[in-house]
C-alpha cells in the first residue's frame, strides 16, 4: 500500500536523528552539516540504512538547513547538497533493499521573519521554493517542514511545498512546556492554520523529551482532523564535559508514545538525542498497528498565531477601519499614513473587539498593495484575527496569502460570477467566509428568498471543499425607515440559516436606524433581537459601550457565556476604566492646568485636545500654531539644549503637541482653511535595519514644526522609498541606521534615490553615524538629533 | 529566573538625571517594568570551550570558529577555556516596542529602557552563574562579558556563535544577514576563564592607568571605563562617556 493511503490507517515510522547522531561521529560545533552529503556521503548512507534496519518506513534527507540562505557558508550550492542528500537516502534504501519513502526536510531557515526580524515573506517563500523544486526533480516522494518556531514561516513553507510539488506535506512545529512556540503561536491557531493550507500531516517535534511533550501532543489529538505526528527529543539534554548528552533510555522514551497511540498518534520518528536503538524499540511495539480512532471536538476557529476566536460564540468584529465617510480617513489612505489607521485599530482592540474588519475600499489608491501593508503591519502589533473586508478577488487573495493566521473574508454573495472568482482562494487559504444574501436581482424580499441565496452559497462553497463551519451568512440588514417589514424579515432569514444550514451569522447592525431620531436605541434593540436569533458576529463600532454591553449581556441570557465569567470580567474592566479615568483627573484637577502652553511644556498628552478646542473658540488656527505651539516648544527646546529636561520629556511634550494639531488639523479641514503644513518629508528606517525608536522621535518632532511625515517604518526595501519619493516629488528624505551593517543599505538607497530623483534632499541619523560618514555616503545632511533634523527641514523648506 | 528591573537602570539607558522628578515619566517607566514582565521570555545558554591564541586571534577549539582581532585576544591573554554565551528575552518584548512606537513614541522609548536594563539584569545572572561554575572548578576569576562588536572583534560571528550553541533551536535566538540579533532584546557575549589573578590585576592596572582624563572626571567611573569604554571604537569621541552615562552593562 502506498504512503499516503496508509496515512491515518496504520502506524507509519519515521527514522531518528541525524545531526546529533553526527555529532558523536566528530562533527564539529558549528559546522555546516549539510555538506556531508558530500564529503562524506558514505557515513550518511551507512546512518540512514541503521534507520532501515531499525524499522523505519521514511527516511529524512540530511537537509535540514540546506536553504540558500544557509548554504552561503560553505562551497556547494543548494542544488548540489540537496540532490546528493535524496541520492544517499535512496541508495540506502536500495542497498539494504529495505522498502521506505524519501522524505525532503526542510528546517527552519536560521533568520527570524518580518515584524520581528528583517527576512520578508516573499524571502522565505522563495528559499523554501528553490529547495522543494530541487527536492522534486530529485525524487523526493514527501516533504517534510519541521522543527518551524514561526507559524509565518510554517506559512511559507507549506505554500511553497503545496505550489510547486503534488507530494504530501508533512508540517511539525516545535514548542516550549508552555504550549507556545518561541515567537508566541499556539497549538490551536497552528491546527487551524496548518489544517487550512491542506497539509496530510501536523504535529510536534524537537524542543522536549516525549513525557513533556505528551500533553501537548494529546491537545493537537484532540483538536486536529489530521493524522498526527510526533518526534520527540531523547528528553533534555545535558552537558557533560562540554559534549551534549542525552540520558533517557529508549524504554523510557517509549512509554508516553505507547500511551499516545492509544490516543490516536499516527506518525512517530524521533528527534535530538535519538537513535536506531530508539526507532527499533517503537517499531517491535507499534509498527503496522492500526492507528486508534478518537472523537476530534470541532471548533470554527479564525486566528492570529497567539489568538483564537471560535466562530459558534458571539464575537464582537470591529467595524471602524473603513473609510466610507470619513475624511481624515480617506486622507491618511491616500497619503499612506498607515498610523493613522493603526491607531484606530488599536482603539478597536482597546474597547474589546474580537476580530477586526479591515476595509480600505477607495477609488482612487493602490487597494492590493496598501492592504498588504496594512495587513502586515496590523499583525506586527495586535493579536486579534483580521476579516478582510474587499469586493475585489484580487485584493482578498492577496490579503490572505500574507496574512499570518485563519482570516474571515468579507465577502461573496450569490452570484456566480463572485463565487467562482472568490472562494477558490478562500479554500486555499483556509479562511473562514462572509455570504451576502443577495445575487443578481438584488436583495430578495422575504426571509425564504434570502434563505435561498444562502443555500446556494453554501452548496456552491461545498463545491470548492469549503465545509459549513468555514461559512458565515450576513442576511443583510435593511432601514426600518426605508423597509420597515423588511426588517423582520432579515430576523427571520438568519434564524432559519441558522437553523437550517448550521452555518455561523453576522450582521452590521447600525443600517437599522439610518434616517430616524435616537439611533442608539434602535441599533441597540436590533442587535438584542439579532442575537436572540442567534447573531453570532455583530460587526459594530466597539467605542460604542452600550452595544458592547448590550452584546455581552445577550451571551449570559443565551447560555453561551458559561457563568458569566466574559461579562463579569468585561463590566469589571470598564468599571475600572472609568475609575482610572476619574482618579487620572482628579491628578489634572490638583495641577491646575488651563493653559494650552503649560500643558505643552509639562507633556501633559490627554489635555492637548480640549485646551487647543477651547482656545480654538477664539483664535484662528494659524495663530494657534503661532502663539502657543511654537512658543511653547521653543521653550522645551531651550530647557533641553540646557540639559534641564531629558530625551523623554522632550519626545513628551512633542506628542502633546501632535495632539493639538490633530485639532487644528480637523479645525481646518471642517472650515477649507489653508493648509498648515509646511511640506511632505518621506522618512524610513533602511533595508535589514528593525530599530525604528529614533526615527520615531525625530518624526514626532517633525510633525510639530508643521511637517507632514511619510512613514514608510522600518526594514524598507530601496525600491519603495525611490517610488515614493518619486510620486510625491519630495524635497527631503530622512533615513536611519542602527548598525555598521545596515549603512550599507542606507549607502545604496542614496545612490538610488539620487538616480531617479537628483532634486531630492537626503539626511541620515543613526547610532553609528557621524558627520564623516553621512559624507562619506554622499547622504546632504547628518542630523545628530530630533532637534538639527528639525533645523534641516527648516533650511530646506522656508 | 526573576529579572530585576532597576528604576536607576532605566533612568541611565533613558540618559536622564539619577533622580528625575518628571510625575508623568516615572509613573511612565513603573507601569512599563510591571507590564514587561509578563512578556519577557528570559531564555539563556552557554557552553565552555577550550581556546588557543593564535596569529590571527582566538581560536575556539573543537568548533569552526575563531575569534579575530587584537582586543578579543588581549581580553583572554590570561584564560585558557571561555564560555560562549546566548540569552534573550524572546519575541513578545520586541512586539509590544513596535506596538507602544504606534501609541506613543514616549511609551516606547521607555518601554525600550526597560528591556535593555532586563537583559542586562539577566546577563548578570547568567555571569553569575558561570563564574560559580569557574571558582568551584578551583578557578581565580572570570573575565567580564565581551560581545562581538567590542574592540574590534567584529559582528559577523553572530550567526556562527548562534550555531556552535545551536541557540536558534534551542532559544529561538537568530541573526540576521546584516548580524543583527533577533530578537532584538539578546545577548551574546565571551567569558574568560582566569585560573590565576597575579596577571589579570596587572593588567587591569595598565589599563587604568591609560584611562582619558579629560573631562568630568567628578561623574564618571574610571575603573569601568578601563575594563568596558576602552575596547570600544567610539572610545575617543564618546560624548555620553564625557558625561559619566554608559551604555554598555554597568552593574
Amino acid at each position: 500500500m502506498e504512503l499516503k493511503d496508509r496515512l491515518g490507517k496504520e502506524v507509519i515510522l519515521f527514522d531518528g536523528a541525524m545531526g546529533t547522531v553526527l555529532q558523536q561521529r566528530g562533527l564539529k560545533a558549528g559546522d555546516v552539516p549539510e555538506k556531508l552529503n558530500i564529503e562524506k556521503s558514505k557515513e550518511i548512507v551507512e546512518i540512514h540504512k541503521s534507520y532501515l534496519k531499525a524499522g523505519a518506513e521514511i527516511l529524512t534527507t540530511n537537509t535540514f538547513g540546506a536553504n540558500a540562505l544557509k548554504m552561503e557558508e560553505i562551497d556547494y550550492s543548494v542544488e548540489e547538497v540537496i540532490s546528493a542528500a535524496v541520492e544517499n537516502a535512496r541508495r540506502a534504501v536500495v542497498e539494504s533493499g529495505i522498502e521506505a519513502a524519501v522524505a525532503l526536510d526542510m528546517g527552519p531557515l536560521g533568520e527570524l521573519l518580518e515584524p520581528m526580524g528583517s527576512l520578508t515573506f516573499d524571502e522565505a517563500y522563495n528559499l523554501y521554493q528553490q529547495q522543494v523544486l530541487v527536492g522534486v526533480e530529485a525524487g523526493a516522494d514527501l516533504i517534510h517542514i519541521e522543527t518551524i518556531a514561526d507559524l509565518y514561516e510554517a506559512r511559507a513553507a507549506v505554500l511553497a511545498a503545496k505550489e510547486n510539488s503534488n507530494l504530501p506535506v508533512f508540517c511539525t512545529l516545535t514548542f516550549e512546556e508552555d504550549g507556545r512556540t518561541f515567537t508566541g503561536g499556539s497549538i490551536r491557531s497552528m491546527i487551524s492554520v496548518l489544517e487550512g493550507l491542506g497539509v496530510d500531516g501536523i504535529g510536534l517535534n524537537c524542543s522536549l523529551g516525549p513525557e513533556k511533550l505528551e500533553p501537548l501532543v494529546e491537545e493537537v489529538l484532540q483538536y486536529s482532523k489530521l493524522p498526527v505526528i510526533m518526534q520527540a527529543n531523547a528528553g533534555l539534554p545535558v552537558m557533560e564535559n562540554g559534549e551534549t548528552v542525552f540520558k533517557i533510555s529508549p524504554a523510557e522514551y517509549f512509554k508516553p508514545l505507547a500511551r499516545l497511540y492509544e490516543k490516536g498518534l499516527a506518525v512517530i520518528g524521533g528527534c535530538c538525542g535519538t537513535n536506531e536503538e530508539f526507532i527499533s524499540l517503537i517499531a517491535e511495539n507499534l509498527k503496522n498497528k492500526k492507528v486508534k480512532e478518537r472523537e476530534v471536538i470541532k471548533e470554527s476557529l479564525v486566528c492570529s498565531p497567539s489568538q483564537s476566536v471560535d466562530l459558534a460564540g458571539v464575537n464582537v468584529v470591529g467595524e471602524r477601519i473603513n473609510p466610507t465617510g470619513k475624511a481624515a480617513f480617506k486622507d491618511a489612505l491616500r497619503n499612506g499614513d498607515l498610523d493613522y489607521i493603526l491607531k484606530v485599530a488599536v482603539e478597536e482592540v482597546d474597547a474589546g473587539a474580537n476580530i477586526l474588519d479591515v476595509n480600505i475600499g477607495l477609488p482612487d489608491i493602490d487597494e492590493k498593495e496598501i492592504m498588504v501593508r496594512l495587513i502586515k503591519e496590523l499583525q506586527g502589533i495586535l493579536d486579534v484575527p483580521l476579516q478582510i473586508d474587499s469586493s475585489d478577488p484580487e485584493v482578498i487573495e492577496a490579503a490572505l496569502r500574507y496574512y499570518n493566521g485563519t482570516a474571515i473574508v468579507n465577502s461573496v454573495n450569490g452570484e456566480a460570477e463572485v463565487l467562482e472568482k472568490t472562494l477558490p482562494a478562500v479554500k486555499k487559504y483556509g479562511a473562514a467566509v462572509i455570504g451576502l444574501t443577495m445575487d443578481d436581482n438584488g436583495i430578495p424580499d422575504t426571509a425564504a428568498g434570502r434563505f435561498a441565496v444562502a443555500e446556494r452559497i453554501v452548496n456552491k462553497a461545498a463545491e470548492f471543499g469549503i465545509s459549513r463551519d468555514k461559512i458565515i451568512i450576513d442576511c443583510l440588514t435593511l432601514t426600518a425607515s426605508a423597509q420597515q417589514e423588511g426588517v423582520k424579515e432579515t430576523l427571520k432569514a438568519l434564524n432559519m440559516v441558522k437553523e437550517k444550514l448550521g452555518v455561523k451569522t453576522t450582521l452590521g447592525v447600525s443600517n437599522v436606524s439610518f434616517g430616524l431620531p435616537a439611533r442608539p436605541v434602535l441599533n441597540r434593540t436590533f442587535l438584542s433581537m439579532a442575537l436572540y436569533q442567534g447573531l453570532n458576529l455583530p460587526i459594530i463600532d466597539p467605542n460604542d459601550n452600550e452595544m458592547m454591553a448590550d452584546v455581552k449581556a445577550a451571551a449570559v441570557l443565551n447560555n453561551i457565556d458559561q457563568g458569566a465569567a466574559d461579562y463579569i470580567e468585561y463590566m469589571a474592566e470598564t468599571e475600572n476604566k472609568s475609575g482610572s479615568a476619574n482618579s487620572a483627573k482628579e491628578i489634572k484637577n490638583e495641577s491646575e492646568e488651563k493653559d494650552l502652553q503649560s500643558v505643552i511644556i509639562k507633556g501633559l498628552k490627554s489635555e492637548a485636545a480640549r485646551l487647543t478646542e477651547a482656545v480654538l473658540k477664539e483664535k484662528k488656527a494659524i495663530e494657534v500654531v503661532n502663539e502657543y505651539l511654537i512658543p511653547a516648544l521653543d521653550i522645551v527646546g531651550e530647557r533641553y539644549e540646557k540639559g534641564e529636561i531629558f530625551l523623554p520629556q522632550l519626545v513628551q511634550s512633542a506628542e502633546t503637541v501632535k495632539e493639538a494639531f490633530a485639532v487644528l488639523k480637523a479645525e481646518m479641514a471642517r472650515t477649507g482653511g489653508r493648509d498648515i503644513s509646511k511640506g511632505k518629508i518621506i522618512m524610513a528606517t533602511v533595508k535589514g535595519d528593525v530599530h525604528d525608536i529614533g526615527k520615531n522621535i525625530v518624526k514626532t518632532v517633525l510633525e510639530n514644526y508643521g511637517y507632514q511625515i511619510i512613514d514608510l517604518g522600518k526594514n524598507v526595501n530601496i525600491k519603495e522609498i525611490v517610488s515614493t519619493v518619486k510620486v510625491n516629488k519630495i524635497k527631503l528624505l530622512g533615513l536611519s541606521a542602527l548598525m555598521t551593517t545596515t549603512v550599507k543599505n542606507m549607502e545604496k538607497t542614496i545612490k538610488k534615490v539620487r538616480e531617479i530623483c537628483p532634486e531630492t534632499k537626503i539626511m541620515v541619523g543613526g547610532a553609528v553615524l557621524t558627520a564623516d560618514y553621512a559624507d562619506m555616503i554622499e547622504a546632504d545632511f547628518y542630523a545628530r538629533d530630533a532637534k538639527e533634523a528639525a533645523e534641516i527641514a527648516k533650511q530646506i523648506f522656508e | 529566573m526573576e529579572l530585576e528591573i532597576e528604576r536607576t537602570e532605566v533612568l541611565r539607558y533613558l540618559q536622564t538625571s539619577k533622580d528625575l522628578k518628571d510625575d508623568n515619566i516615572n509613573r511612565l517607566i513603573k507601569e512599563a517594568t510591571a507590564e514587561i514582565k509578563d512578556l519577557i521570555n528570559f531564555r539563556y545558554l552557554y557552553r565552555k570551550f577550550p581556546i588557543k591564541l593564535n596569529e590571527d586571534g582566538v581560536k575556539v577549539r573543537g568548533t569552526t570558529l575563531t575569534l579575530k582581532g587584537k582586543s578579543i585576544k588581549k581580553h583572554l591573554s590570561n584564560s585558557k577555556e571561555i564560555y560562549i554565551m546566548a540569552a534573550t528575552l524572546g519575541a513578545q518584548v520586541d512586539k509590544k516596542i513596535s506596538y507602544y512606537e504606534k501609541v506613543s513614541v514616549t511609551k516606547s522609548m521607555i518601554f525600550d529602557a526597560c528591556a535593555t536594563t532586563a537583559i542586562e539584569a539577566g546577563c548578570d545572572q547568567v555571569e553569575k552563574e558561570i563564574k560559580e561554575k569557574v571558582l568551584a572548578a578551583g578557578n581565580e576569576a572570570i573575565t567580564f562579558r565581551y560581545s562581538p562588536g567590542y574592540g574590534d572583534l567584529g559582528i559577523d560571528i553572530q550567526k556562527e556563535i548562534l550555531r556552535i550553541l545551536n541557540a536558534p533551536k534551542k532559544i529561538g535566538l537568530t541573526a540576521s544577514k546584516y548580524n543583527m540579533l533577533h530578537p532584538t532584546k539578546s545577548v551574546t557575549a565571551i567569558i574568560g576563564v582566569i585560573a590565576e589573578k597575579g596577571e589579570e590585576e596587572q593588567q587591569s592596572q595598565e589599563n587604568l592607568n591609560s584611562v582619558r582624563k579629560d573631562d568630568n572626571l567628578e561623574e564618571r567611573d574610571l575603573e569601568f571605563e578601563s575594563r568596558h569604554c576602552q575596547n570600544c571604537l567610539l572610545y575617543e569621541d564618546c560624548e555620553l562617556r564625557r558625561k559619566g552615562i554608559y551604555c554598555g552593562a554597568k552593574g
